[in-house]
């Protein structure tokens, strides 16, 4: 069994964007990548942020100021990079949540890929 | 879709400058820069800015205060008013006092370490207490702390005694147990950084060990003042175990300061001196419980005994008043335990690192 840190729904969410990006993984970026996988839910910048606190502070991810750009008022951007610990987490909470989809296909049927379908649930007597 | 603006889409500079001020300064730099980015038009910046800036002040907060020092400053604080004008006037002083320290905490650059750093976080909380009392003269006089009882001999040594016992406690716990995340997590990599770094760890210790043995004297000495007009035995006998024991926390303490680092180490044999000092403090704290709080409980349960037989013989219930002591004991060892816990969990981290050796990845410019 896995002794890496469990993670909440966002922080998978945070985690898979950090890991998808890779380089290119710093705030604006990381919270587009969010965005686009949380869809069609909208969520702040503010709570990426707080986010990525939170699993730097796991010990999950680690930044780093990069070089300051002309575009952001000769400002620095921090970039985000998984640790192993995270990729551990991020695989453990993604099994877990692939263990549910499977069952859940298995009560529902094929339909629960279809998005925005309206969910009629299946009584178990 | 290209987000990157062109170089003449800017926020106007009053609105920039006010974002600014209002973003903790430990991630000023790439939250500013992040708002920039995303710049489009001044409304939507300035929604941006306020749907952010809340995640990001918490998030700080979070970062730079622990739960105990929170519970502890609020203990001392409320204790200083109370005195002042009872508990409901007490509430807004309080309130904007502590507020005001746990921003000024998370909008600082670093923990402060110096005398006159941890002066100015102080002032910063009295001040703030002292403009929430002005303003409700305004709005609520109802609320404010009345002046008769602020002259009172009582409230003139509570009010500087208690503001004395905050720069105290946080004079010789620097960040209340709230380790920067790089403390924990990353080691350093050059020989000047450690022994920066261990000067620093032996510094703060040594000048924490005699805050609290100088703490310890002073209240076995003090202690003789209540231990002389006790009305009962039982607290009598409570007062001179709670003077001993101060007196045992100040040798104890005083026998526990550890030797400085010897000169001209190399970096291996630094790591090795560090990591058994972290060690040594971590064993300290996970143990604190017996050596440290235990032995206070005796002189303790006389004091209540002694409390609730005072009580009784006045023809008052005593379960109040013993409600209220076991209740501030039991608050007190709780949040104690729990802080000097999780500190020692943040040192094993720290040893954890150390261990791992030199940090791969990339460095911070």
């Amino acid at each position: 069994m896995s002794n890496a840190e469990s993670i909440g729904q966002f922080e998978h969410v945070v985690l898979a964007a950090v890991l998808a990006l890779d380089d290119a993984a710093y705030g604006v970026t990381i919270h587009a990548k969010v965005e686009q996988l949380i869809t069609p839910k909208t969520v702040s910048l503010g709570a990426v942020y707080a986010t990525l606190d939170r699993l730097e502070d796991k010990g999950l991810v680690r930044s780093w100021l990069s070089n300051p750009t002309p575009e952001r008022g000769g400002r620095s951007k921090r970039h985000y990079r998984l640790e192993p610990a995270g990729e551990r987490a991020l695989r453990d909470a993604t099994i877990a949540a692939k263990r549910i989809c499977d069952d859940l296909e298995r009560i529902w049927g094929g339909d629960v890929w279809t998005a925005g379908r309206r969910w009629k649930p299946v009584r178990q007597h | 879709m290209d987000r990157r603006p062109t170089l003449e889409a800017r926020p106007p500079a009053l609105i920039d400058r006010v974002v600014r001020l209002l973003v903790p300064v430990p991630c000023r730099e790439h939250v500013v820069g992040d708002l920039w980015e995303r710049y489009r038009s001044p409304t939507p910046f300035v929604v941006d800015a306020l749907r952010t800036i809340p995640y990001v002040i918490a998030s700080q907060v979070r970062r730079t205060s622990t739960f105990g020092g929170v519970v502890i400053q609020t203990f001392i604080l409320t204790v200083t008013f109370v005195v002042g004008g009872g508990l409901r006037r007490a509430v807004p002083p309080v309130a904007a006092g502590l507020a005001a320290l746990v921003l000024r905490d998370a909008y600082k650059r670093r923990v402060s370490v110096s005398a006159k750093q941890v002066a100015a976080d102080v002032s910063v909380g009295l001040a703030a207490a002292i403009i929430c009392e002005s303003v409700l003269a305004f709005v609520w006089p109802a609320l404010l702390l009345p002046w008769r009882s602020m002259i009172a001999w009582r409230s003139m040594i509570a009010f500087p005694l208690g503001f004395v016992m905050l720069f105290v406690l946080r004079l010789q716990n620097p960040g209340l147990g709230a380790h920067p995340r790089r403390f924990v997590s990353d080691a350093p990599l050059a020989l000047d950084a450690l022994t920066t770094e261990v000067r620093s760890f032996e510094g703060t210790r040594r000048r924490a060990m005699r805050i609290e043995a100088v703490t310890g004297l002073t209240l076995a000495v003090l202690l003789v003042v209540p231990l002389l007009f006790s009305t009962n035995w039982f607290i009598r006998i409570g007062w001179a175990l709670m003077s001993a024991y101060g007196l045992y926390v100040a040798a104890v303490v005083t026998s526990r300061i550890a030797k400085p680092m010897p000169d001209g180490l190399d970096f291996d044999a630094t790591t090795v001196f560090y990591r058994r000092e972290l060690e040594r403090h971590a064993s300290s704290l996970e143990t604190m419980w017996r050596w440290y709080f235990l032995p206070g409980t005796p002189g303790m349960v006389f004091i209540m005994i002694g409390g609730a037989v005072a009580a009784a013989e006045r023809g008052r219930p005593m379960w109040p008043a013993l409600t209220v002591m076991i209740a501030s004991v039991v608050l007190v060892a709780t949040v104690g335990h729990t802080g000097t816990r999780n500190t020692a969990r943040k040192l094993r981290l720290r040893i954890d690192t150390l261990t791992r050796g030199r940090n791969d990845g990339p460095a911070e410019p």
